[in-house]
């Protein structure tokens, strides 16, 4: 059973590599990461893709420092993560 | 044993804490500071552009699969379409080069020399699909593209700078980038200057003041430097949108051009002294 779960979590990252290459759009990375953190159980993978938007895609965000991506991500996992939390108790 | 628990259960969360503040300072810092930035954009842009070119291979293979079943009447026709479309933009060439060279040698006789470095390149990433304006190009420092050089279509039309550069990539920060702001000239017969504002896939606006002589077509170039020499068309007027209350005027305009339809683009390098 645990085995699956990794499985399962292996090919959602693959899926969302894919994503981040070939459909970038914000809403539909921000809904899958979302959609991973309420599957799994600490999905940092989310954080990680965040990073990884405005390493690829961006050259100065907020404040001009590219960040945008990251904080983003890096809110919502702990938002949702939270909410996760609380709606599987 | 209640205390120690709730001691252990307290240290639990400040290290939880802890480990989140320090993982976001990391973040940040790998996303700001220069050297650091630039270590983990060349790791990814190792991998990125073959990546962009599999899936663009795949996309093709994919269409030619779908193109079996068209009917072959439509096919046909589409054809013979594009073959007249052809025929048309091969006299408009011809025209624009003999135009092109007229200019040129009168440039050359004012002592005005223009000759730009300039390298041909393909896009392997558009906008349109990504949050931010940007496009990538298949040229990096490997082929002597430094930041700040000019990207330019049909060998007119501006699009954008290179803002970061990697061994055989580049990524290029378009002018209709929403928030970047550039001096451009409106207009040919009484040109009007002003600062286009991005609002992101080619599109700009200009506040100009009330009264200024334009009109829906007028061309927007930007005003090149000492350097570059020649101006570079960015756009047409596409809207102008009169308010007497206002003390401005404001202009809409727009790339001649779809930004997504770009596959092939020139990397204008200033003039090497």
């Amino acid at each position: 059973m645990i085995a699956m779960k990794i499985g399962d979590r292996i090919i959602f990252d693959i899926i969302l590599l894919i994503a981040l290459f070939f459909v970038p759009t914000w809403w539909v990375l921000l809904g899958l990461g979302l959609v991973g953190v309420f599957l799994f159980s600490s999905f940092y993978e989310f954080i990680a893709l965040g990073f990884m938007v405005d390493i690829l895609y961006e050259t100065g965000g907020v404040l001009g420092f590219g960040v945008t991506g990251f904080l983003a991500a890096f809110f919502c996992f702990f938002v949702f993560e939270k909410i996760r939390r609380e709606v599987r108790a | 044993m209640d205390q120690i628990r709730h001691r252990d259960k307290q240290m639990r969360w400040y290290r939880r804490i802890a480990v989140v503040v320090l993982l976001c300072v990391m973040g940040v810092l790998s996303l700001t500071v220069p050297p650091l930035r630039a270590f983990f954009s060349r790791s990814i842009y190792m991998v990125a552009p073959s990546v962009w070119e599999w899936g663009d291979g795949v996309g093709k293979e994919w269409d030619a699969f779908f193109a079996l079943w068209h009917d072959k009447n439509v096919l046909e026709t589409e054809n013979k379409k594009l073959q007249a479309d052809i025929s048309r933009m091969e006299a408009l060439v011809l025209d624009r080069n003999a135009l092109e060279q007229r200019a040129a040698l009168l440039e050359e006789m004012l002592g005005r020399h223009t000759a730009n470095v300039r390298t041909v390149a393909n896009v392997i990433f558009r906008p349109g699909r990504a949050l931010y304006d940007i496009l990538v190009i298949d040229r990096g420092e490997d082929e002597g593209v430094m930041v700040g050089d000019q990207i330019v279509y049909s060998g007119v039309g501006a699009i954008g700078e290179v803002a970061e550069v990697y061994p055989s990539s580049a990524k290029v920060l378009l002018y209709s980038t929403p928030g970047e702001k550039h001096d451009v000239i409106i207009g040919r017969e009484h040109p009007v200057w002003g600062t286009a504002v991005g609002r992101g896939m080619g599109n700009f606006e200009v506040k100009i003041p009330q009264g200024s002589s334009l009109a829906l077509g007028d061309q927007v170039v930007l005003p090149q430097g000492v350097v570059r020499q020649s101006e570079v068309v960015l756009g047409v007027v596409g809207d102008i949108e009169v308010n007497p209350v206002e003390p401005f005027t404001r202009v809409l305009f727009r790339t001649s051009f779809n930004i997504n339809d770009v596959h092939l683009v020139e990397v204008v390098a200033p003039r090497k002294k």
